[in-house]
């Protein structure tokens, strides 16, 4: 039929149509109207009535406050009785969300980048298995799913969504959420970096039922048992998560027994507004105008290139536009892609952890927001494109949009949160699979990303190793408990990075190094899953710097346990004089971008990370020298630094300044400084080019120009660079670096048969 | 534990013998002193231990330590939901413990409620405060810590401040400290009574 015929439809064809593809539709895919709505869905006319009446604010501040009592008990039991080592460390969460699948609240604790994802199994499974009458949805069933595709930050977490009935009624929905790690992915641990398919990604569950009349269907249960590498954490957590829900739920009957039905389904629903009219009110105050940031991630996490992340905030009245066009196209064999909905999440924990903290975390705190993004892009990619680790693309919208929020609220009178600069915002930590010394094979995470340094602000340091972005109250987990779960030890154990500083007249907070060795298993290994190896994982504000890069480091070939029993001061704690110093005869050192795929470590083989720094806030040349020093002192800058980065000179001997010379010093570079300075118009002309350097991998728009993306295509020839709007551009897929080194050497071996033939024919 | 029992009561007994020592050494008669096995147990991988209080001092079969799983699974289920238990995942004893001890005596505490007799606290300043329900601020008396001495009553609307917290009497309440110090919130009429 072509569209003239479709414009002819009568009302009547077109029910007969609808209700026909209602019946026999193929595939109940992610909802694009489902998963392209960040807002609150609209009043039912039954909210509508009730909010016509006055409401008590003292009944609706107790209602907010007991469910979110409800929220942080079911938190606590997540986190004290669940076995994913996220669970222990905080890397959960508790919602409850109105009958219409808004999110209402969550807990205090745990990640807050949930708030802005959660609503959207349920709202499918409202759309579509309420009335399916081969699903349904009735009093003691619930529902599991992880697949981000429907709506989550990314497949490692895994829920339980569970309708709250009060007297035969669909009240209310409360979900856990726990970040359990293994899924059955190509690689233990379920944030497959080297995932080249979204089939790689492991098991991915769209809402359905698990829990019928209250109990775990064991069939189903069996099923997920056998898609992953850890039976005994899918069996235990699903209870965990289970029972925590289910206190929720009781909690929330209670409460309606308390204050009635119509003061709770009204509570609700004022709640959300109240934070909607509140995040306007906010918007109003902020300068109308648009903000611009452009930012980089280097890796795929396979291979070094550059991914371009451009961030525009236009406030205007009391609404906000966050654009993100001319990020990156998908690639469709790497797995830093991100759903649209796990983008937002960046944005949500933004605004919820740093902007507006003070706010309650309802759904409604982005509905006064607009974001617009490029379809195809790798911040909005189809469904085929892997997500193994799409926490890569939450990451580069939280830290975009954190980097501009300072610049928008600096000349605000009020501030709801502190002038920061970005937080770290990479989870450098090691991702582990093998068998346990308990005989059990495992894939999961160490809660050591939990270190990450913060962001300086206006007024002070940034805080070193003090939380990830998106979950302020996390643990870094007890070393003694973890020894006693994994085959591995920390050689090096959270000590501060020399140097690893994002410096500026307030200093980002600094990151952790560690090394770790597999003992006592016959079969381990480790991966990473981090960018940031060769440009700055987050930038600095106002002239701070961004986070210096960071390496991976491995000593393979030699079994450290057995040097260090005939020689144990050859051992360094740091990985900075181990690398260096080359301590172990016969091992091999070798450094590494932080995209490492899963592989096999023999016992004693050493792998050293650092966690990276918040950026910096304001010029190096206004630190005060004496905070300099006090950093040398306590190991975390080398004098070297301290005078080539902040000019400080001091007293080798005592540490103590020279505030004389350092002065001088100062006054010197801020000579240099006017010396290597341009007029702007000239450093454009000199600077600025048409397109990407032929030779670099680059991927998304060029300059301002958002509308056209540059990106380098493989074809069978090689590398082509190619331009146009997204949707005109070809699939991006890439080769497997190690074929290409193949090849290469291949090549090379070819290239000296032909000469030693030559040499054999002379 | 199932098939060590030995071990594990020669640990038992060696700790007993460290407490009584340890009490002997205070002062304490030898023959008074009582001990108390506890084992904390977990399932599984997870964080939370509970302590488990052993109904014998020693294990002399499988009866006993099916007795321990089973008083530590009606534990777990009180406190996280019945059929909550995760006895599949597998059951650890991290800790045994002996707590020695000595009967002492009891203190009784006064736990009625106060009986009406409290006199009025003296505020010591004053500040507008806005309180739902009312229209307009109001001059709201503001206490230091003196005004929670047992024996005090603070009328609302009232605010009392002291170093650690600050407590707000909202209009139709007062707060009343009893005799050890607990500081009781009182609504005056019935109905807001039921609110408490």
């Amino acid at each position: 039929m072509s569209d003239t015929d479709a414009a002819q439809f009568t009302s009547e064809d077109q029910e007969w149509v609808d209700a026909f593809l209602a019946e026999t539709t193929l595939f109940l895919g992610p909802d694009p109207q489902i998963m392209n709505d960040h807002r609150m869905a609209p009043r039912t006319a039954q909210e509508d009535r009730l909010l016509s009446g006055p409401i008590d604010p003292n009944d609706l501040d107790r209602v907010r406050k007991r469910i979110v009592a409800g929220l942080d008990e079911a938190f606590e039991m997540m986190e004290q009785t669940g076995a994913a080592p996220g669970a222990k460390w905080g890397d959960l969460t508790s919602a409850v969300y109105s009958a219409s699948g808004d999110l209402i609240h969550i807990s205090t604790g745990g990640v807050l980048a949930f708030a802005s994802v959660l609503h959207y199994p349920v709202r499918f499974i409202n759309k579509y298995w309420i009335g399916d009458p081969t699903v349904g949805v009735r009093d003691g069933d619930a529902f599991i799913h992880n697949d981000a595709r429907y709506g989550n930050i990314h497949n490692t977490d895994q829920s339980m969504i569970l309708p709250v009935f009060y007297d035969g009624e669909l009240i209310a929905w409360v979900a856990t959420i726990i970040h359990e790690g293994e899924n059955g992915a190509k690689e233990p641990g379920g944030m497959p970096s080297s995932s080249e398919s979204a089939y790689d990604d492991g098991i991915r569950m769209s809402p359905f039922k698990i829990v019928e009349r209250g109990q775990i269907r064991r069939d189903l249960l069996t099923f997920l048992q056998n898609s992953v590498r850890e039976p005994k954490l899918q069996y235990q957590d699903l209870k965990v998560k289970l029972y925590s829900a289910q206190r929720i739920k009781e909690r929330l009957v209670a409460l309606l027994d308390e204050v009635g039905r119509d003061a709770f389904v009204a509570s609700l629903r004022k709640s959300l507004e109240d934070i909607e009219a509140e995040a306007r009110r906010r918007i109003a105050e902020l300068p109308d105008g648009t903000f611009r940031v452009n930012f980089f991630s280097d890796s795929t996490l396979r291979e070094n290139v550059l991914l371009k992340y451009p961030c525009a905030v236009t406030v205007k009245g009391d609404e906000l536009t966050v654009d993100w066009r001319g990020a990156a196209p998908q690639f469709l064999n790497r797995a830093f892609n991100a759903t649209l909905g796990t983008a937002k999440c960046g944005l949500g924990q933004a605004i919820l952890g740093f902007f507006w903290p003070d706010l309650p975390r309802g759904i409604s705190v982005m509905n006064p927001m607009e974001v617009l993004t490029d379809e195809g892009s790798c911040i909005n990619p189809g469904l085929e494109a892997p997500l193994g680790q799409s926490l890569q693309g939450a990451f580069k919208t939280f830290g975009v949009v954190q980097a501009l929020f300072a610049k928008m609220q600096y000349s605000c009178p009020e501030k709801y949160g502190s002038l920061i600069a970005p937080w770290f915002n990479q989870i450098n930590t090691f991702l582990f699979g093998g068998l346990t010394q308990h005989g059990e094979f495992v894939g999961n995470v160490c809660a050591d990303l939990n270190g990450m340094g913060g962001g300086a602000r206006a007024h002070r340091d940034g805080e070193n190793s003090m939380a990830p972005f998106f979950a302020a109250m996390a643990d870094l987990g007890e070393q003694e408990i973890i020894e006693d779960d994994v085959p591995f030890l920390q050689l090096i154990s959270k000590k501060i990075k020399r140097d690893a500083q994002g410096f500026g007249k307030h200093r980002g907070g600094m990151g952790y190094e560690i090394a770790v060795a597999a003992r006592g298993t016959p079969l381990w290994g480790f991966a990473t899953v981090s960018s940031g190896s060769k440009f700055p994982a987050v930038p600095g504000l106002f002239g701070g710097y961004g986070c210096p890069t960071y390496p991976l480091a491995k000593i393979k070939g030699v079994n450290v346990f057995q040097q260090m029993q005939g020689a144990p001061r050859n051992w360094s704690f740091d990985f900075e004089t181990l690398m260096n110093a080359q301590p172990f005869t016969g091992a091999r050192y070798t450094t590494h971008h932080m995209g490492m795929g899963f592989e096999l470590a023999d016992e004693g083989e050493v792998y050293m990370i650092c966690q990276g720094s918040g950026g910096g806030y304001g010029d190096v040349l206004e630190r005060d020298p004496e905070a300099v020093m006090a950093d040398v002192e306590a190991g975390y800058l080398s004098p070297g630094t301290a005078r080539d980065v902040y000019f400080v000179v001091s007293d080798p001997a005592t540490l103590a300044v020279d505030l004389a010379a350092t002065e001088a010093a100062r006054a010197e570079e801020r000579q240099a400084r006017l010396g290597r300075g341009r007029p702007y118009g000239d450093f454009v002309n000199a600077w600025v080019t048409p397109e990407p350097p032929q030779h670099l991998p680059y991927y998304g728009s060029w300059g301002d120009d958002n509308s056209i993306i540059h990106a380098t295509a493989w074809t069978t020839q090689g590398p082509v660079r190619v331009s146009g709007p997204m949707n005109q551009l070809p699939q991006i897929m890439l080769p497997d670096p190690n074929l290409l080194a193949l090849a290469a050497q291949q090549a090379r071996i070819a290239e000296l048969e032909a000469r030693l033939q030559k040499l054999d024919g002379q | 534990m199932t098939d060590c029992f030995t071990r594990f009561n020669g640990i038992v007994a060696g700790l007993e013998d460290k407490g009584r020592a340890d009490l002997r050494r205070q002062g304490l008669p030898e023959t008074a002193v009582r001990h108390r096995l506890e084992l904390d147990m977990r399932y599984g991988n997870q964080l939370v231990t509970m302590a488990v209080v052993a109904p014998r001092p020693r294990l002399e079969g499988i009866g006993d330590v099916v007795g321990l799983m089973q008083l530590f699974a009606t534990d777990y289920g009180r406190r996280f939901g019945q059929g909550s238990q995760s006895p599949e995942a597998g059951i650890r004893a991290t800790t045994i413990r002996v707590a020695s001890y000595v009967q002492g005596d009891t203190v009784e505490f006064d736990t009625a409620p106060p009986d009406g007799s409290a006199t009025a606290a003296a505020p010591v300043g004053s500040r507008l405060c806005h309180f739902a329900g009312v229209a307009g601020a109001v001059d709201t008396p503001v206490f230091d810590e003196s005004a929670l001495e047992p024996g005090r009553s603070v009328p609302g609307p009232a605010i009392v401040t002291t170093p650690t917290t600050t407590y707000l009497v909202e209009p139709g309440w007062r707060i009343e400290t009893g005799a050890h110090g607990a500081i009781w919130f009182l609504a005056n009429s019935p109905e807001k009574e039921d609110r408490r």
